[in-house]
């Protein structure tokens, strides 16, 4: 299966990099078109319809998201291309989109060509737009759980809990087991309103009801009692009086 | 050397008397009135008194008053002999009082009344002596011998007289005559007349006085070799008819005597009858022989200095010649008579300050004695108690002590004994000390053992209280001592508690502070650092991506040349960042190494020109590396990258006093037009070159005394068309 691509970036090198990789590595992806900026890249989007869209964040007038937001009927598959950009990386990361970091990893491009199979359309319009409402504030977060991919309100998440190399997501009203270990979700999810108190527990400040010094617990809304750890006790309280 | 055996005596005497009273006492004191006669020394009659007191006590002791009176009496004698008449009388009377009221024994008491009387006469206590007298002839009526009779109304007259008991003596004077006419005794009847006579003159019976010594003349014995006493009841006489007024017959009596005096070659009285004779002239206006008889008396008086004789005779002189009218022999004579009323009155001062001094030196001699036996009785004292102490603790080392003092005073006293040329008034000291002291020492020794006693117990009375007190007082002290260092321990603890804080507070505090700054430039270092690595990441993957590229692309040639430059940039940045100062000339390749690689990356989208001030050698200044980096960076990417067409990027260095002044010139978009690009992106996407700069010149600016800034020009063509920007940054330079 042969996936129709195109590349938007503002460097030539870059262009040039991602094609002779693809070229090299990954067959799949034939492209189609280039473009060097939002503007000549949303003009691209209108004249073709790609499957696949490698979108460089950083261009000379303008960013990936701004393309995203020029475009209003999302129906290819967006991968962002990248050579260093922290933020950028966490708001994919976070919102379960594809990326590529330059100098580009064969590996990955494996990895992508599989996803691409799965995708459904629908999918692809719900990513755009989660995305967009990340960029400035991580607010929701896509969970690959056993059913899929499921979008989740950070406002909504009481508590994340490490289960081996699982973590259970803890919702006001739901919980969520995902196949990933917490250190992963403790990276993304912003560090004002999440704190580990424990090995295993990971809380969000705004639910937390009662602090019990004496013997080293943190009360939740939801009742639960959770062990805070006596290393991260002071810091916990550090934290607490600066959130 | 008499102290010492002053001393000596007192001190040993009463061990003496104790331990010899066997020998010594029965063969020099048994028989004192033997002995008397023979004693010429102080320490013979120190001798005799002392084996007397033995008597004396041995007599107490065995209520043999006669004995005992007789020894009393003995003492008393001795003491006569040795003319202390005050210690006689004191023995005399305890022997007066120690006798009985009905003793009987005449010769004893009548010796004894008599020793007193004599004693009290020479003390001059006349009275006493009187009562004497009177006891003798009251109490012994009829005992008396006539020569003991007579001897007592003798001095029963003298001693009326003396007493100025006028009558009295004339009673006494009349019992003598009664006496004298039995006996027959014209000597004593003379004397008496002759006494009696001049007592009727002092009472003023002129007749009564003449009749008395007529009396006395006519018992003057006839022949007699001594006519003195005649001269002297003629004189009485002739005085008594010249106050009658009979100068006939006074002259008579002056004439007479005046022939005994002459005979008996009396000057002074022959000298003193002229007066009386001038006087007698002159009374019966017989002015001539007056001045011849005054004359007379005033030559001898001259030649002997008879002063008061002069005197008279000068005063019947100028008497005389003023009655002869002869004023001024008259006033001669008075002048004589005055000067020598004044050498009398002169003579008589003399005499007075010679008594005065007698008297002070007799008082000096007293306060001597006194002085000495203060001394003794201190010594005394002392002994005593080393004595009392001995006695304590050693008995025997005491005696052996007092038989070796025994020895030296044997030998002392031999000493003594042989000694026979020693003054009078140094023996009278020491024997009256010497007495004094035995007394005293008898009695001092009892009293003072009373007194030793009593002070011992009162001393340890005194010692136990002052122990309770002392143990009150060390508890008390020691509770203050306690309490008071209770205070200065806690004082002590504070001060040191406080210095001790403090001490640690500065320390911690300097501590705190270095470790501040330590930390402080470990952090400027480590930030620096951070910073300088930290470049662009984003160039780094970018560069790296384009490798990628040539590698992909298959151009071999490409991605080597590549490679290579990527690495050296690399290479040079992590070396610089090693350093905090760099020599210009290496950032000047580091600069282009970096600008090279991006025109690569851009595909030659600009171009870019170095120029260095010809002032600066690049070889001799260093610089931070890589300050401008993200300033030249940001010229490319948001200036000359931005353009249609190629951009050009000028880097030009100038040297001022303090900085490297770096100037970043780009001929791109502008930073207005570059900023509305930035904007639509995310802000916080946004490169963040300036700011780290920024902040690195911050941190640079930090270290002292260096102030380093980035001045921004935004550029315009003359149609106002944004034409680029010139960035300026002044870079702290040191010169090697």
């Amino acid at each position: 299966m042969i996936f129709s691509a195109i590349i938007i970036d503002d460097e030539e090198f870059g262009r040039n990099a991602l094609k002779s990789s693809l070229k090299m590595f990954c067959q799949s992806f034939e492209i189609i078109g280039e473009a060097d900026g939002v503007y000549s890249g949303e003009r691209l989007l209108q004249t073709c319809k790609p499957d696949v869209v490698f979108l460089d964040i950083r261009m000379k007038d303008g960013t990936g998201f701004d393309l995203l937001q020029l475009i209003s009927n999302q129906d290819f598959s967006l991968v962002f291309t990248t050579a260093y950009d922290e933020y950028a990386i966490k708001a994919f990361k976070f919102s379960a989109v594809d990326y590529l970091l330059k100098p580009i990893d064969p590996e990955s491009l494996i990895e992508l060509e599989k996803k691409m199979v799965k995708s459904s359309h629908s999918y692809l319009t719900k990513q755009k737009e989660i995305l967009l409402e990340n960029k400035d504030e991580l607010q929701i977060i896509g969970l690959h759980t056993f059913e899929g991919l499921s979008y989740f309100r950070v406002e909504e998440l009481v508590r994340c809990e490490a289960n081996s190399n699982y973590t259970s997501f803890h919702f006001t009203d739901k919980k969520v087991l995902v196949s990933k270990p917490l250190k992963e979700y403790e990276e993304i999810l912003p560090e004002n309103n999440f704190f580990r108190i424990h090995k295993s527990h990971l809380i969000q400040q705004k639910f937390i009801k009662k602090i019990n010094k004496s013997n080293s617990t943190v009360e939740m809304y939801d009742g639960t009692i959770l062990e805070l750890a006596r290393r991260r006790k002071d810091l916990f309280i550090d934290w607490m009086s600066h959130a | 050397m008499h102290k010492f055996k002053l001393i000596f005596i007192i001190v040993t005497s009463p061990i003496f008397l104790y331990s010899q009273k066997n020998d010594f006492n029965k063969n020099s004191a048994l028989r004192p009135t033997q002995n008397i006669n023979v004693l010429q020394t102080a320490s013979d009659y120190a001798l005799i008194i002392n084996g007397l007191f033995y008597l004396k006590r041995t007599h107490e002791e065995t209520k043999a008053y006669h004995e005992w009176v007789n020894t009393l009496c003995k003492i008393g004698e001795v003491y006569m002999q040795w003319g202390i008449a005050e210690k006689a009388v004191e023995y005399y009377q305890m022997a007066k009082d120690t006798l009985p009221l009905d003793y009987q024994g005449a010769p004893l008491q009548l010796n004894l009344l008599q020793s007193l009387a004599i004693a009290y006469k020479k003390l001059h206590q006349n009275d006493h002596a009187i009562i004497n007298y009177e006891a003798i002839l009251s109490i012994f009526p009829t005992q008396l011998s006539k020569d003991q009779e007579l001897n007592i109304l003798n001095e029963l007259l003298e001693l009326y007289n003396l007493e100025d008991k006028f009558f009295n003596a004339l009673g006494a004077g009349n019992q003598l005559l009664s006496l004298f006419q039995n006996k027959s005794d014209s000597i004593g009847a003379t004397r008496t007349y002759n006494y009696m006579g001049t007592i009727y003159k002092k009472l003023d019976n002129l007749d009564a006085a003449k009749i008395h010594f007529v009396k006395a003349l006519k018992y003057y014995p006839k022949n007699s070799r001594v006519t003195e006493g005649k001269s002297v009841i003629l004189l009485n006489l002739g005085i008594i008819y010249q106050s009658k007024g009979d100068f006939k017959q006074a002259l008579k009596c002056f004439q007479e005597a005046l022939s005994i005096q002459i005979a008996n070659n009396n000057e002074e009285e022959t000298a003193r009858i002229y007066t009386y004779i001038a006087a007698n002239y002159l009374a019966t206006r017989a002015y001539e022989s007056c001045i011849s008889y005054a004359q007379k008396a005033i030559d001898i008086s001259k030649k002997y200095q008879y002063l008061d004789i002069l005197q008279a005779a000068y005063e019947l002189m100028w008497q005389c010649h003023e009655y002869q009218k002869d004023l001024e022999s008259a006033l001669m004579a008075f002048k004589d008579h005055v000067q020598i009323k004044d050498k009398i009155h002169l003579q008589k001062i003399k005499e007075q300050a010679q008594m005065d001094k007698k008297l002070q030196e007799a008082e000096k001699l007293e306060m001597r004695i006194n002085t000495l036996l203060s001394e003794n009785e201190l010594k005394v004292t002392d002994l005593n108690k080393e004595k009392l102490e001995r006695e304590n603790k050693e008995m025997e080392l005491y005696l052996l002590k007092r038989e070796l003092e025994l020895a030296n005073y044997q030998s002392r006293q031999k000493e003594l004994l042989q000694e026979k040329e020693i003054d009078r008034l140094v023996l009278l000291e020491q024997t009256i000390t010497a007495q004094a002291r035995e007394k005293q020492l008898a009695f001092q020794i009892q009293k003072k053992q009373l007194e030793n006693k009593d002070k011992q117990r009162k001393l340890d009375e005194l010692k136990q209280k002052n122990r309770i007190s002392q143990l009150q007082l060390f508890h008390n002290e020691l509770q203050i001592k306690n309490q008071r260092w209770l205070q200065i321990v806690m004082l002590m603890a504070f001060v040191i508690l406080a210095i001790v804080v403090y001490l640690l507070f500065n320390r911690y505090y300097l501590k705190q502070k270095a470790q501040k700054q330590f930390l402080h430039f470990q952090n400027i270092e480590i930030e620096q650092r951070l910073l300088r690595s930290q470049m662009n990441p984003h160039f780094i993957f970018n560069a790296l991506n384009s490798i990628q590229y040539y590698i992909t692309s298959q151009d071999n040639a490409s991605a080597a040349r590549y490679l290579s430059k990527f690495s050296l940039l690399i290479r040079s940045i992590l070396e610089s960042s090693r350093h905090q100062y760099i020599f210009l000339k290496d950032e000047l390749k580091l600069l282009k190494l970096y600008l090279e690689l991006e025109q690569l990356r851009f595909s030659g989208q600009f171009v870019f020109d170095i120029t260095i001030d010809e002032t600066i050698d690049t070889e001799e200044i260093s610089i931070p590396p890589m300050i401008i980096q993200p300033y030249v960076e940001n010229a490319i990417i948001h200036g000359v990258v931005m353009l249609n067409h190629q951009g050009k990027i000028t880097i030009h260095y100038q040297k001022t006093d303090d900085f490297i002044k770096c100037t970043i010139l780009d001929n791109g978009i502008g930073r207005e037009a570059a900023g509305k690009i930035r904007k639509t992106n995310n802000p916080k996407h946004q490169s963040i070159a300036t700011e780290l700069t920024k902040h690195r010149l911050d941190l640079l600016n930090k270290t002292p005394n260096r102030v380093y800034d980035v001045t921004i020009i935004d550029l315009y063509d003359h149609n106002q068309i944004a034409s680029g920007t010139e960035v300026s940054v002044s870079i702290p330079y040191i010169v090697h």
